[in-house]
């Protein structure tokens, strides 16, 4: 499987969240696992938008750069400036009333990194596969 | 390299007037209540300054994978989907430093596992 494209990423994303929470609650209860799930439930909602907003700036330039440069660039300003609101306001809600765990928070709001890491792990073993073994492997380059 | 002194320079004092706005606290507070009042001062001071740090090291990180990539697009079409993913990871990794920021400036502003143990030292009930 291809991990380096947006959907398995997003999959990726849930799986990597399933295995924490249920690490999560293993580990230290269900007050941990639920930090960890809210927090998991941010970081990938905020990487599909973040995807979105990008897909959608990206064809408004690719359709015609120089008519719609200035409107692609709004458009992507907005999108980002709303998105980061937004995070800003349910993480404030999520620290200030206390409503989850804090660490489960932060543990959460890792889980795209995780899986960021994850995938790039995964690539650099399909390029040192392909280097021993020239006709299997990624079809990305280091460079 | 002057206007680099100059920024460091203008940083620099404003971290002394900061410094010597928190440390003139009212006498009739007592000790603890002045120990304890520049304490949080100083815990918004730093909550203030990491966010702030954070914002403009992502700004800046944000808006030269941006470019870079609107660059590489307008040069090689063909090669979007490509980039638009490395940009996609790229900027998803910087975001989650800054999101880390502001979740530690809000614990230390609203949830600072240490307050009350502070708080005890210095001589108050809690």
């Amino acid at each position: 499987m291809d991990l380096m494209s947006p959907r398995h990423l997003k999959i990726a994303n849930l799986v990597v969240l399933a295995l924490l929470v249920a690490a999560a609650f293993l580990w230290q209860g269900w007050e941990f696992a639920l930090g960890v799930l809210v927090g998991g439930l941010v970081a990938v909602i905020n990487f599909h938008l973040l995807h979105r907003t990008l897909k959608g700036t990206l064809e408004r330039v690719g359709a015609n750069p120089e008519e719609v440069k200035g409107q692609a660039q709004a458009f992507f300003a907005a999108r980002q400036l709303l998105r980061f609101a937004a995070l800003v306001v349910i993480i404030y809600l999520l620290v200030r009333h206390g409503w989850v765990n804090i660490f489960g928070l932060l543990v959460g709001l890792s889980t795209v990194v995780i899986t960021l890491i994850l995938a790039g792990i995964n690539e650099l073993l399909k390029l040192k596969n392909k280097e021993a073994n020239p006709s299997h492997g990624t079809s990305h380059s280091l460079s | 390299m002057r206007k680099s002194l100059v920024a460091s320079l203008t940083l620099l004092v404003s971290l002394l007037w900061a410094s010597l706005a928190l440390a003139a606290e009212p006498a009739a507070g007592g000790a603890s209540a002045a120990g304890l009042g520049s304490f949080f001062s100083y815990a918004v001071l730093a909550a203030g300054f990491g966010i702030g740090i954070a914002a403009f090291g992502t700004g800046i990180g944000q808006g030269l994978a941006v470019k870079s990539s609107v660059e590489g697009i307008a040069r090689n079409p063909e090669a979007s989907g490509k980039i638009t993913v490395t940009m996609l990871i790229g900027l998803a990794m910087i975001e989650s430093l800054c999101i880390y920021a502001l979740v530690v400036a809000l614990i230390i502003l609203y949830a600072y596992p240490m307050a009350k143990p502070i708080a005890v030292f210095l001589g108050f009930k809690m």
